[in-house]
Protein backbone atom coordinates (compact mmCIF):
# COMPACT_ATOMS: atom_id res chain seq x y z
CA UNK A 1 0.00 0.00 0.00
CA UNK A 2 2.81 2.34 0.77
CA UNK A 3 4.68 1.78 -2.99
CA UNK A 4 0.68 2.40 -4.48
CA UNK A 5 0.56 6.07 -2.71
CA UNK A 6 3.55 7.65 -4.59
CA UNK A 7 2.60 6.23 -8.27
CA UNK A 8 -1.25 7.54 -7.50
CA UNK A 9 0.25 10.97 -6.58
CA UNK A 10 2.44 10.66 -10.21
CA UNK A 11 -0.59 9.84 -11.87
CA UNK A 12 -2.62 12.73 -10.07
CA UNK A 13 -0.45 15.48 -11.27
CA UNK A 14 -0.06 13.88 -14.52
CA UNK A 15 -4.21 14.23 -14.96
CA UNK A 16 -3.70 17.45 -13.60
CA UNK A 17 -1.58 18.86 -15.94
CA UNK A 18 -3.08 17.20 -18.80
CA UNK A 19 -6.34 18.61 -17.97
CA UNK A 20 -5.13 21.90 -16.87
CA UNK A 21 -3.23 21.81 -20.48
CA UNK A 22 -6.54 21.37 -22.45
CA UNK A 23 -8.49 23.70 -20.15
CA UNK A 24 -5.63 25.97 -21.72
CA UNK A 25 -6.45 25.28 -25.27
CA UNK A 26 -10.03 25.33 -24.92
CA UNK A 27 -9.92 29.02 -23.43
CA UNK A 28 -9.46 31.77 -26.38
CA UNK A 29 -6.29 33.57 -26.48
CA UNK A 30 -6.18 36.72 -24.95
CA UNK A 31 -3.05 38.04 -27.10
CA UNK A 32 -3.90 40.98 -29.69
CA UNK A 33 -2.62 39.13 -33.39
CA UNK A 34 0.03 40.34 -34.80
CA UNK A 35 0.02 43.62 -36.55
CA UNK A 36 0.22 43.91 -40.53
CA UNK A 37 3.89 44.67 -41.38
CA UNK A 38 3.88 48.23 -42.60
CA UNK A 39 4.09 48.14 -46.75
CA UNK A 40 7.67 48.54 -48.10
CA UNK A 41 8.37 52.28 -48.88
CA UNK A 42 7.68 53.24 -52.23
CA UNK A 43 10.94 54.92 -53.22
CA UNK A 44 11.17 56.76 -56.91
CA UNK A 45 13.96 54.77 -58.00
CA UNK A 46 13.81 51.42 -56.36
CA UNK A 47 16.57 48.36 -57.32
CA UNK A 48 14.52 45.91 -55.22
CA UNK A 49 11.59 46.78 -57.04
CA UNK A 50 9.44 45.88 -53.49
CA UNK A 51 6.41 47.69 -55.11
CA UNK A 52 4.08 46.70 -58.04
CA UNK A 53 0.84 48.07 -59.44
CA UNK A 54 -0.74 45.16 -58.73
CA UNK A 55 -1.11 45.20 -54.93
CA UNK A 56 -4.02 46.75 -53.16
CA UNK A 57 -7.61 46.93 -53.54
CA UNK A 58 -9.51 48.68 -56.68
CA UNK A 59 -10.41 51.44 -55.64
CA UNK A 60 -11.50 55.03 -57.63
CA UNK A 61 -8.45 56.37 -58.77
CA UNK A 62 -7.28 58.97 -60.64
CA UNK A 63 -3.56 58.64 -62.53
CA UNK A 64 -1.20 60.03 -65.10
CA UNK A 65 1.63 58.55 -67.26
CA UNK A 66 4.18 61.33 -68.13
CA UNK A 67 6.73 60.35 -71.26
CA UNK A 68 9.24 63.03 -71.72
CA UNK A 69 12.19 62.82 -73.84
CA UNK A 70 14.71 64.92 -76.42
CA UNK A 71 12.15 66.92 -77.47
CA UNK A 72 9.08 65.75 -76.28
CA UNK A 73 6.62 65.83 -73.53
CA UNK A 74 3.56 63.44 -73.67
CA UNK A 75 1.45 63.36 -70.53
CA UNK A 76 -1.92 61.26 -70.39
CA UNK A 77 -4.16 61.62 -67.68
CA UNK A 78 -6.46 58.62 -66.58
CA UNK A 79 -9.63 58.33 -64.75
CA UNK A 80 -10.89 54.81 -63.71
CA UNK A 81 -11.79 51.94 -61.73
CA UNK A 82 -9.72 48.94 -60.15
CA UNK A 83 -5.93 48.98 -59.79
CA UNK A 84 -3.79 51.56 -61.80
CA UNK A 85 -1.20 50.50 -64.70
CA UNK A 86 -2.94 46.86 -63.83
CA UNK A 87 -6.58 46.00 -64.26
CA UNK A 88 -8.94 48.98 -64.57
CA UNK A 89 -11.76 50.17 -66.41
CA UNK A 90 -11.82 54.13 -67.20
CA UNK A 91 -10.82 57.07 -69.33
CA UNK A 92 -7.74 58.29 -71.09
CA UNK A 93 -7.08 62.05 -71.89
CA UNK A 94 -4.15 63.50 -73.47
CA UNK A 95 -2.77 66.23 -75.27
CA UNK A 96 -0.60 65.53 -78.29
CA UNK A 97 1.80 68.98 -78.97
CA UNK A 98 5.30 69.21 -80.47
CA UNK A 99 7.01 71.64 -82.58
CA UNK A 100 4.66 70.23 -86.12
CA UNK A 101 1.42 69.58 -84.97
CA UNK A 102 -0.72 70.07 -81.62
CA UNK A 103 -4.36 67.89 -80.58
CA UNK A 104 -5.88 65.48 -78.13
CA UNK A 105 -6.88 61.84 -77.50
CA UNK A 106 -9.78 61.08 -75.95
CA UNK A 107 -11.21 57.32 -75.41
CA UNK A 108 -12.15 54.32 -73.16
CA UNK A 109 -9.66 51.79 -71.53
CA UNK A 110 -9.95 48.67 -70.47
CA UNK A 111 -6.66 46.87 -68.89
CA UNK A 112 -6.18 43.11 -67.45
CA UNK A 113 -2.36 42.66 -66.21
CA UNK A 114 -1.47 40.69 -69.76
CA UNK A 115 -4.03 42.71 -72.34
CA UNK A 116 -4.92 46.56 -72.96
CA UNK A 117 -7.88 47.23 -74.76
CA UNK A 118 -9.05 50.50 -75.82
CA UNK A 119 -11.16 52.92 -78.20
CA UNK A 120 -10.95 56.28 -79.02
CA UNK A 121 -10.62 59.64 -80.86
CA UNK A 122 -7.66 62.10 -81.83
CA UNK A 123 -8.23 65.36 -83.28
CA UNK A 124 -4.60 66.73 -84.40
CA UNK A 125 -3.85 69.99 -86.27
CA UNK A 126 -0.32 70.04 -88.06
CA UNK A 127 0.90 73.98 -88.27
CA UNK A 128 3.79 72.90 -90.10
CA UNK A 129 2.73 70.11 -92.67
CA UNK A 130 0.10 70.60 -95.12
CA UNK A 131 -2.38 68.57 -97.37
CA UNK A 132 -0.45 66.02 -99.43
CA UNK A 133 -1.36 66.05 -102.93
CA UNK A 134 -1.99 61.86 -103.80
CA UNK A 135 1.14 60.60 -105.80
CA UNK A 136 2.38 57.23 -105.77
CA UNK A 137 5.56 57.67 -103.56
CA UNK A 138 5.97 60.59 -101.16
CA UNK A 139 9.26 61.67 -100.47
CA UNK A 140 10.97 64.31 -97.92
CA UNK A 141 10.41 67.30 -99.99
CA UNK A 142 6.52 66.97 -100.83
CA UNK A 143 6.42 65.89 -96.80
CA UNK A 144 7.61 69.66 -96.31
CA UNK A 145 5.62 71.17 -99.04
CA UNK A 146 3.80 74.59 -98.49
CA UNK A 147 1.65 74.78 -101.60
CA UNK A 148 -1.73 72.85 -99.67
CA UNK A 149 -3.57 74.17 -96.92
CA UNK A 150 -2.31 73.48 -93.14
CA UNK A 151 -3.44 69.61 -92.61
CA UNK A 152 -5.88 67.88 -90.33
CA UNK A 153 -7.55 65.53 -89.26
CA UNK A 154 -10.04 63.16 -87.15
CA UNK A 155 -8.87 59.75 -86.61
CA UNK A 156 -10.87 57.28 -84.67
CA UNK A 157 -9.04 54.25 -83.15
CA UNK A 158 -9.71 50.60 -81.50
CA UNK A 159 -6.58 48.92 -80.19
CA UNK A 160 -5.74 45.83 -78.38
CA UNK A 161 -2.09 45.64 -76.93
CA UNK A 162 -1.43 42.33 -75.61
CA UNK A 163 2.07 41.27 -73.30
CA UNK A 164 1.70 37.25 -72.51
CA UNK A 165 4.17 35.63 -70.62
CA UNK A 166 5.83 32.82 -72.85
CA UNK A 167 9.35 31.33 -71.67
CA UNK A 168 11.82 34.00 -70.16
CA UNK A 169 9.97 36.74 -71.67
CA UNK A 170 6.98 38.18 -72.92
CA UNK A 171 5.35 38.18 -76.46
CA UNK A 172 3.89 41.15 -77.12
CA UNK A 173 0.96 41.78 -80.04
CA UNK A 174 -0.68 44.54 -80.72
CA UNK A 175 -3.60 45.56 -83.57
CA UNK A 176 -5.02 48.62 -84.03
CA UNK A 177 -7.55 49.81 -86.52
CA UNK A 178 -7.66 53.28 -87.22
CA UNK A 179 -10.48 55.45 -88.85
CA UNK A 180 -9.09 59.02 -90.19
CA UNK A 181 -11.54 61.46 -91.35
CA UNK A 182 -11.51 65.15 -91.51
CA UNK A 183 -9.42 65.19 -94.07
CA UNK A 184 -9.98 67.73 -97.39
CA UNK A 185 -11.64 65.99 -100.29
CA UNK A 186 -9.19 65.07 -102.50
CA UNK A 187 -6.15 64.90 -100.27
CA UNK A 188 -3.98 62.60 -98.22
CA UNK A 189 -2.28 63.72 -95.26
CA UNK A 190 0.37 63.04 -92.66
CA UNK A 191 -0.79 61.59 -89.37
CA UNK A 192 1.27 62.42 -86.68
CA UNK A 193 0.96 59.99 -84.22
CA UNK A 194 0.63 56.99 -86.70
CA UNK A 195 3.92 58.13 -88.86
CA UNK A 196 2.14 56.85 -91.90
CA UNK A 197 0.92 58.80 -95.00
CA UNK A 198 -3.22 58.66 -94.69
CA UNK A 199 -4.98 57.99 -97.81
CA UNK A 200 -8.25 58.39 -95.98
CA UNK A 201 -9.96 56.28 -94.17
CA UNK A 202 -8.85 53.26 -92.98
CA UNK A 203 -5.07 52.66 -91.78
CA UNK A 204 -4.57 48.84 -89.96
CA UNK A 205 -1.38 47.90 -87.68
CA UNK A 206 -0.04 45.12 -86.33
CA UNK A 207 3.03 44.59 -84.43
CA UNK A 208 4.69 41.05 -83.16
CA UNK A 209 7.78 41.14 -80.80
CA UNK A 210 9.42 39.37 -78.32
CA UNK A 211 10.49 40.98 -74.94
CA UNK A 212 13.67 38.98 -72.96
CA UNK A 213 15.02 40.09 -69.94
CA UNK A 214 18.49 40.89 -70.28
CA UNK A 215 20.84 38.31 -68.18
CA UNK A 216 21.57 39.33 -64.69
CA UNK A 217 19.64 42.29 -64.91
CA UNK A 218 15.49 41.04 -64.80
CA UNK A 219 14.50 44.88 -64.60
CA UNK A 220 15.99 45.25 -67.74
CA UNK A 221 14.32 44.08 -71.38
CA UNK A 222 14.72 43.92 -75.06
CA UNK A 223 12.48 43.34 -77.50
CA UNK A 224 12.90 42.60 -81.23
CA UNK A 225 9.61 44.23 -82.75
CA UNK A 226 8.13 43.77 -86.63
CA UNK A 227 5.37 46.13 -87.72
CA UNK A 228 3.13 45.67 -90.21
CA UNK A 229 0.83 48.89 -91.33
CA UNK A 230 -1.60 49.38 -94.54
CA UNK A 231 -3.42 51.92 -95.64
CA UNK A 232 -5.82 50.02 -98.32
CA UNK A 233 -6.56 53.32 -100.00
CA UNK A 234 -2.88 53.47 -101.36
CA UNK A 235 -1.60 51.17 -104.27
CA UNK A 236 0.65 49.11 -102.07
CA UNK A 237 -0.09 50.93 -99.38
CA UNK A 238 1.77 48.46 -97.34
CA UNK A 239 4.81 49.43 -95.09
CA UNK A 240 7.14 47.19 -93.00
CA UNK A 241 9.03 48.23 -90.04
CA UNK A 242 11.54 46.18 -87.52
CA UNK A 243 13.40 46.87 -84.44
CA UNK A 244 14.54 47.03 -81.34
CA UNK A 245 12.35 48.21 -78.19
CA UNK A 246 14.34 48.71 -74.77
CA UNK A 247 13.26 49.06 -71.50
CA UNK A 248 14.72 49.48 -68.20
CA UNK A 249 12.52 49.29 -65.06
CA UNK A 250 14.03 50.99 -62.17
CA UNK A 251 10.93 51.37 -59.70
CA UNK A 252 7.07 50.87 -60.09
CA UNK A 253 6.80 54.83 -60.59
CA UNK A 254 10.19 55.25 -63.55
CA UNK A 255 10.65 53.44 -66.56
CA UNK A 256 13.57 54.02 -69.09
CA UNK A 257 12.48 53.37 -72.74
CA UNK A 258 13.85 53.68 -76.22
CA UNK A 259 11.69 52.52 -78.97
CA UNK A 260 14.24 52.12 -82.01
CA UNK A 261 11.92 50.66 -84.68
CA UNK A 262 12.92 52.26 -88.25
CA UNK A 263 10.74 51.79 -91.54
CA UNK A 264 12.03 48.77 -93.70
CA UNK A 265 10.21 49.04 -96.66
CA UNK A 266 7.33 51.53 -97.81
CA UNK A 267 5.96 53.29 -100.67
CA UNK A 268 7.49 57.11 -99.49
CA UNK A 269 11.06 57.90 -98.67
CA UNK A 270 10.55 60.21 -95.31
CA UNK A 271 13.00 58.66 -93.53
CA UNK A 272 12.32 58.83 -89.77
CA UNK A 273 8.97 60.57 -89.97
CA UNK A 274 7.77 57.13 -91.53
CA UNK A 275 9.15 55.45 -88.32
CA UNK A 276 8.44 54.36 -84.73
CA UNK A 277 11.43 56.22 -83.74
CA UNK A 278 11.25 57.96 -79.56
CA UNK A 279 14.48 57.64 -79.04
CA UNK A 280 15.39 57.63 -75.41
CA UNK A 281 12.63 58.70 -73.11
CA UNK A 282 11.55 58.12 -69.83
CA UNK A 283 7.91 57.20 -68.31
CA UNK A 284 6.79 58.41 -65.17
CA UNK A 285 3.53 56.55 -63.29
CA UNK A 286 1.83 58.14 -60.43
CA UNK A 287 -1.94 57.13 -59.15
CA UNK A 288 -3.75 58.51 -56.03
CA UNK A 289 -4.82 55.97 -53.53
CA UNK A 290 -1.27 54.24 -52.94
CA UNK B 1 7.18 71.02 -65.78
CA UNK B 2 8.31 69.46 -62.87
CA UNK B 3 7.54 65.44 -61.73
CA UNK B 4 5.18 65.37 -59.06
CA UNK B 5 6.23 62.76 -56.64
CA UNK B 6 4.47 60.44 -54.65
CA UNK B 7 4.02 61.05 -50.50
CA UNK B 8 5.77 58.25 -49.53
CA UNK B 9 8.69 58.90 -52.00
CA UNK B 10 9.02 62.42 -50.88
CA UNK B 11 9.20 61.26 -47.22
CA UNK B 12 11.79 59.19 -48.04
CA UNK B 13 14.10 62.23 -49.05
CA UNK B 14 16.85 63.33 -47.28
CA UNK B 15 18.12 67.10 -47.72
CA UNK B 16 20.76 66.71 -50.09
CA UNK B 17 22.90 69.04 -47.63
CA UNK B 18 22.42 66.67 -44.59
CA UNK B 19 23.52 63.89 -46.67
CA UNK B 20 26.28 64.70 -48.81
CA UNK B 21 27.22 60.94 -48.97
CA UNK B 22 25.55 57.88 -49.79
CA UNK B 23 21.83 58.44 -49.05
CA UNK B 24 21.56 56.83 -45.75
CA UNK B 25 19.31 53.58 -46.03
CA UNK B 26 19.53 52.64 -49.86
CA UNK B 27 20.62 49.87 -51.28
CA UNK B 28 22.01 49.59 -54.81
CA UNK B 29 23.13 46.99 -56.92
CA UNK B 30 26.80 48.00 -57.20
CA UNK B 31 29.64 49.14 -55.52
CA UNK B 32 28.28 52.42 -53.70
CA UNK B 33 29.24 55.80 -55.13
CA UNK B 34 30.23 58.99 -53.05
CA UNK B 35 30.25 62.82 -53.78
CA UNK B 36 33.66 63.83 -52.83
CA UNK B 37 33.30 66.60 -50.06
CA UNK B 38 35.46 68.75 -52.21
CA UNK B 39 34.23 68.82 -54.89
CA UNK B 40 31.55 72.03 -55.41
CA UNK B 41 27.57 71.50 -55.47
CA UNK B 42 25.50 73.40 -57.71
CA UNK B 43 24.32 75.90 -55.56
CA UNK B 44 21.12 78.51 -56.00
CA UNK B 45 23.23 81.29 -58.45
CA UNK B 46 23.59 78.30 -60.68
CA UNK B 47 20.23 77.14 -60.75
CA UNK B 48 19.82 80.74 -61.84
CA UNK B 49 21.84 80.80 -64.35
CA UNK B 50 20.42 77.50 -65.82
CA UNK B 51 16.80 78.83 -65.53
CA UNK B 52 18.25 82.41 -67.09
CA UNK B 53 20.06 80.33 -69.74
CA UNK B 54 17.23 78.37 -71.06
CA UNK B 55 15.08 81.32 -71.12
CA UNK B 56 17.69 82.93 -73.46
CA UNK B 57 18.59 79.86 -75.86
CA UNK B 58 14.10 79.46 -75.81
CA UNK B 59 14.08 83.09 -77.31
CA UNK B 60 16.85 82.94 -79.24
CA UNK B 61 14.57 80.04 -81.10
CA UNK B 62 12.14 81.92 -81.44
CA UNK B 63 12.82 85.13 -82.42
CA UNK B 64 13.82 84.77 -86.23
CA UNK B 65 17.85 85.56 -87.43
CA UNK B 66 18.72 88.95 -88.32
CA UNK B 67 17.45 89.91 -91.52
CA UNK B 68 21.18 90.78 -92.74
CA UNK B 69 22.56 87.69 -93.81
CA UNK B 70 25.26 85.88 -94.42
CA UNK B 71 25.90 83.60 -97.18
CA UNK B 72 28.38 81.38 -98.96
CA UNK B 73 31.39 79.53 -97.52
CA UNK B 74 34.45 80.75 -95.77
CA UNK B 75 37.90 79.16 -95.63
CA UNK B 76 37.22 75.57 -96.81
CA UNK B 77 33.96 75.31 -96.73
CA UNK B 78 33.36 75.22 -100.22
CA UNK B 79 35.99 72.45 -101.06
CA UNK B 80 34.44 70.58 -98.04
CA UNK B 81 31.20 70.89 -99.02
CA UNK B 82 31.69 69.43 -103.21
CA UNK B 83 33.89 66.69 -101.75
CA UNK B 84 31.26 65.72 -98.58
CA UNK B 85 27.77 66.61 -99.43
CA UNK B 86 25.96 63.62 -100.49
CA UNK B 87 24.45 64.09 -104.28
CA UNK B 88 21.11 62.12 -103.52
CA UNK B 89 18.76 64.05 -101.67
CA UNK B 90 17.30 60.85 -100.25
CA UNK B 91 20.71 60.31 -99.14
CA UNK B 92 20.59 63.71 -97.77
CA UNK B 93 17.31 63.48 -96.17
CA UNK B 94 18.86 60.06 -94.52
CA UNK B 95 21.59 61.95 -93.11
CA UNK B 96 19.77 64.60 -91.07
CA UNK B 97 17.44 61.89 -89.65
CA UNK B 98 20.45 60.18 -87.93
CA UNK B 99 22.20 62.61 -86.89
CA UNK B 100 18.56 63.73 -85.07
CA UNK B 101 18.60 60.50 -84.42
CA UNK B 102 22.29 60.14 -82.53
CA UNK B 103 21.54 63.58 -80.83
CA UNK B 104 18.27 62.81 -78.91
CA UNK B 105 20.59 59.62 -77.54
CA UNK B 106 23.44 61.79 -76.73
CA UNK B 107 21.68 64.89 -75.02
CA UNK B 108 19.58 62.49 -73.03
CA UNK B 109 22.30 59.86 -71.91
CA UNK B 110 23.81 62.22 -69.01
CA UNK B 111 20.08 62.50 -67.18
CA UNK B 112 18.95 58.72 -68.23
CA UNK B 113 21.85 56.59 -67.97
CA UNK B 114 24.73 58.74 -66.20
CA UNK B 115 22.04 59.90 -63.16
CA UNK B 116 19.22 58.01 -63.39
CA UNK B 117 20.21 54.52 -64.10
CA UNK B 118 24.13 54.33 -63.17
CA UNK B 119 24.40 56.77 -60.25
CA UNK B 120 20.88 56.34 -58.67
CA UNK B 121 19.79 52.92 -59.55
CA UNK B 122 22.92 51.04 -60.07
CA UNK B 123 25.11 52.68 -57.03
CA UNK B 124 22.36 53.95 -54.85
CA UNK B 125 23.43 57.37 -54.65
CA UNK B 126 20.21 60.10 -55.43
CA UNK B 127 22.65 63.36 -54.50
CA UNK B 128 25.27 62.02 -56.88
CA UNK B 129 22.48 61.59 -59.39
CA UNK B 130 20.98 64.71 -59.19
CA UNK B 131 24.50 66.65 -58.98
CA UNK B 132 24.86 65.11 -62.23
CA UNK B 133 21.29 66.15 -63.45
CA UNK B 134 22.05 69.60 -62.18
CA UNK B 135 25.78 70.02 -63.70
CA UNK B 136 24.38 68.40 -67.50
CA UNK B 137 21.24 70.75 -67.32
CA UNK B 138 23.64 74.34 -66.28
CA UNK B 139 26.43 72.71 -68.87
CA UNK B 140 23.42 72.77 -71.91
CA UNK B 141 21.75 75.70 -71.12
CA UNK B 142 24.72 77.74 -71.07
CA UNK B 143 25.95 76.03 -74.39
CA UNK B 144 22.61 76.53 -75.75
CA UNK B 145 22.28 80.23 -75.57
CA UNK B 146 25.29 80.70 -76.52
CA UNK B 147 24.10 78.99 -79.98
CA UNK B 148 21.22 80.36 -79.98
CA UNK B 149 22.65 84.21 -80.12
CA UNK B 150 25.23 83.21 -82.14
CA UNK B 151 22.43 81.99 -84.79
CA UNK B 152 20.10 84.97 -84.45
CA UNK B 153 23.33 87.64 -85.14
CA UNK B 154 25.14 85.80 -87.79
CA UNK B 155 22.11 85.33 -89.97
CA UNK B 156 24.14 82.74 -91.71
CA UNK B 157 22.37 80.72 -94.60
CA UNK B 158 22.45 77.06 -94.54
CA UNK B 159 24.45 75.66 -97.73
CA UNK B 160 21.26 73.69 -98.88
CA UNK B 161 19.20 77.12 -99.31
CA UNK B 162 21.63 78.14 -102.58
CA UNK B 163 19.46 75.29 -104.59
CA UNK B 164 16.30 76.87 -103.27
CA UNK B 165 13.99 77.16 -106.29
CA UNK B 166 16.17 74.77 -108.35
CA UNK B 167 17.17 71.68 -106.75
CA UNK B 168 15.54 72.40 -103.83
CA UNK B 169 11.58 73.08 -104.20
CA UNK B 170 11.33 76.46 -103.05
CA UNK B 171 7.46 76.34 -101.70
CA UNK B 172 9.18 73.89 -99.17
CA UNK B 173 9.63 74.79 -95.32
CA UNK B 174 13.60 74.40 -95.45
CA UNK B 175 13.23 77.40 -98.35
CA UNK B 176 10.66 79.04 -96.79
CA UNK B 177 11.17 78.75 -92.84
CA UNK B 178 13.87 81.75 -91.25
CA UNK B 179 15.73 78.08 -89.86
CA UNK B 180 17.06 78.86 -93.57
CA UNK B 181 19.45 81.14 -91.63
CA UNK B 182 20.57 79.10 -88.76
CA UNK B 183 23.75 77.74 -90.20
CA UNK B 184 26.50 79.17 -87.74
CA UNK B 185 27.00 77.37 -85.47
CA UNK B 186 25.64 74.17 -85.62
CA UNK B 187 23.74 73.50 -82.55
CA UNK B 188 23.72 69.82 -83.29
CA UNK B 189 27.67 69.70 -83.09
CA UNK B 190 27.54 71.87 -79.90
CA UNK B 191 25.13 69.89 -78.34
CA UNK B 192 26.14 66.34 -79.31
CA UNK B 193 29.82 67.92 -78.36
CA UNK B 194 28.54 68.95 -75.35
CA UNK B 195 26.96 65.77 -74.28
CA UNK B 196 29.43 63.97 -74.96
CA UNK B 197 32.17 66.06 -72.73
CA UNK B 198 29.64 65.59 -69.83
CA UNK B 199 29.03 61.47 -70.25
CA UNK B 200 33.43 62.09 -70.30
CA UNK B 201 33.64 64.16 -67.11
CA UNK B 202 30.88 62.28 -65.14
CA UNK B 203 32.37 59.27 -66.26
CA UNK B 204 35.95 60.09 -65.36
CA UNK B 205 35.48 61.75 -62.03
CA UNK B 206 32.64 59.70 -60.47
CA UNK B 207 34.04 55.95 -61.58
CA UNK B 208 30.29 55.52 -62.69
CA UNK B 209 30.78 52.29 -64.84
CA UNK B 210 34.16 51.30 -63.48
CA UNK B 211 36.92 49.74 -64.78
CA UNK B 212 37.50 50.41 -68.73
CA UNK B 213 34.04 51.17 -68.92
CA UNK B 214 34.43 54.71 -68.28
CA UNK B 215 36.88 55.39 -70.56
CA UNK B 216 34.94 53.33 -73.48
CA UNK B 217 31.60 55.49 -72.46
CA UNK B 218 33.98 58.58 -73.02
CA UNK B 219 35.24 57.30 -76.53
CA UNK B 220 32.03 56.21 -77.93
CA UNK B 221 30.29 59.15 -76.73
CA UNK B 222 32.65 61.42 -79.07
CA UNK B 223 32.62 59.50 -81.57
CA UNK B 224 28.63 59.23 -81.50
CA UNK B 225 29.41 63.44 -81.57
CA UNK B 226 31.97 63.21 -84.33
CA UNK B 227 29.53 61.21 -86.48
CA UNK B 228 26.46 63.62 -86.15
CA UNK B 229 28.40 66.69 -86.66
CA UNK B 230 29.74 65.00 -89.72
CA UNK B 231 26.06 64.15 -90.86
CA UNK B 232 25.21 67.98 -90.72
CA UNK B 233 27.94 68.19 -93.66
CA UNK B 234 26.95 65.22 -95.54
CA UNK B 235 23.44 66.45 -95.20
CA UNK B 236 24.12 70.16 -96.59
CA UNK B 237 23.18 71.30 -93.41
CA UNK B 238 25.77 73.16 -92.65
CA UNK B 239 29.25 74.40 -93.69
CA UNK B 240 32.24 72.11 -92.39
CA UNK B 241 33.20 75.94 -90.45
CA UNK B 242 29.75 75.62 -88.22
CA UNK B 243 30.73 71.68 -87.26
CA UNK B 244 33.94 72.69 -86.10
CA UNK B 245 32.99 75.99 -84.58
CA UNK B 246 30.15 73.90 -82.63
CA UNK B 247 32.59 71.21 -81.80
CA UNK B 248 34.94 73.61 -80.11
CA UNK B 249 32.31 75.35 -78.32
CA UNK B 250 30.39 72.59 -77.57
CA UNK B 251 33.68 70.88 -75.84
CA UNK B 252 34.78 74.08 -74.23
CA UNK B 253 31.45 74.48 -72.18
CA UNK B 254 31.17 71.04 -71.93
CA UNK B 255 34.40 70.20 -69.89
CA UNK B 256 34.47 73.49 -68.44
CA UNK B 257 31.47 73.69 -66.54
CA UNK B 258 32.09 70.06 -64.58
CA UNK B 259 35.75 71.09 -64.18
CA UNK B 260 34.57 73.91 -61.92
CA UNK B 261 32.49 71.31 -60.01
CA UNK B 262 35.00 68.21 -59.59
CA UNK B 263 38.08 70.32 -59.38
CA UNK B 264 39.74 69.99 -56.18
CA UNK B 265 38.85 66.45 -54.79
CA UNK B 266 42.20 64.83 -53.59
CA UNK B 267 40.42 62.29 -51.11
CA UNK B 268 42.86 62.88 -48.63
CA UNK B 269 39.69 65.53 -46.84
CA UNK B 270 42.47 68.38 -47.01
CA UNK B 271 40.83 71.48 -49.14
CA UNK B 272 42.62 71.74 -52.31
CA UNK B 273 44.78 74.93 -52.72
CA UNK B 274 44.23 75.51 -56.16
CA UNK B 275 41.44 78.38 -56.80
CA UNK B 276 37.98 78.25 -56.99
CA UNK B 277 34.81 80.29 -58.97
CA UNK B 278 31.58 79.92 -57.95
CA UNK B 279 28.27 81.87 -58.58
CA UNK B 280 26.25 82.80 -55.89
CA UNK B 281 22.97 84.89 -55.54
CA UNK B 282 23.71 88.84 -55.37
CA UNK B 283 20.83 91.04 -54.18
CA UNK B 284 18.00 90.94 -57.17
CA UNK B 285 21.30 89.07 -59.45
CA UNK B 286 24.22 87.21 -59.35
CA UNK B 287 27.69 86.97 -58.69
CA UNK B 288 30.79 85.40 -59.70
CA UNK B 289 33.23 84.56 -56.45
CA UNK B 290 36.58 83.15 -56.98
CA UNK B 291 38.71 82.43 -53.72
CA UNK B 292 42.46 82.15 -54.22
Amino acid sequence: MARRRPRVAALAVALASLLGAERASAEPSLALPAPEPPPAPDHFIDPKMRRTWSEGEARPFLSTQIDAGFLYLRPRLSLGYGKPFNTWLGVDVNPVANAASAGAYGGVRFALPFVDVRVGARPLFSYQRRFLTPQPSIDGYTLEATENPHAHSLAYEAEIDAAIPLGPGRVRALARASYVTAVRQGYWVYEEALRIVVAPPWVLRARIGYALPVPGLPSFSLAPVFDLVDVPGRDRGLSARAGVIARAVLSRHLEIRGVFVPTLRSPDTIGLAGGDFTELGLRYRWATGE
Amino acid sequence: MGLARPRAARAEEAPAEAAPAKERGSECLGPSLAWDPQWERVETGEKILTGVAAGITLGAAIVPPLSTHRRGGALFDEDARDTFRLSSPGGRFAARDTSDALLSLLATSPYFIDAAILAWWYRGNRDVAKQIALMSMETMAVAGAIQGVTNVVVSRERPYARGCGREVPGKTTDCEDPGRFRSFFSGHSMLSFASASLVCSHHLNLKLAGGPWDVSACVVAYAAAATTASLRVLGDMHYTTDIITGALIGTAVGLGIPALHYRGGSGSGERSASPTVRVVPSGPGAAIVGTF
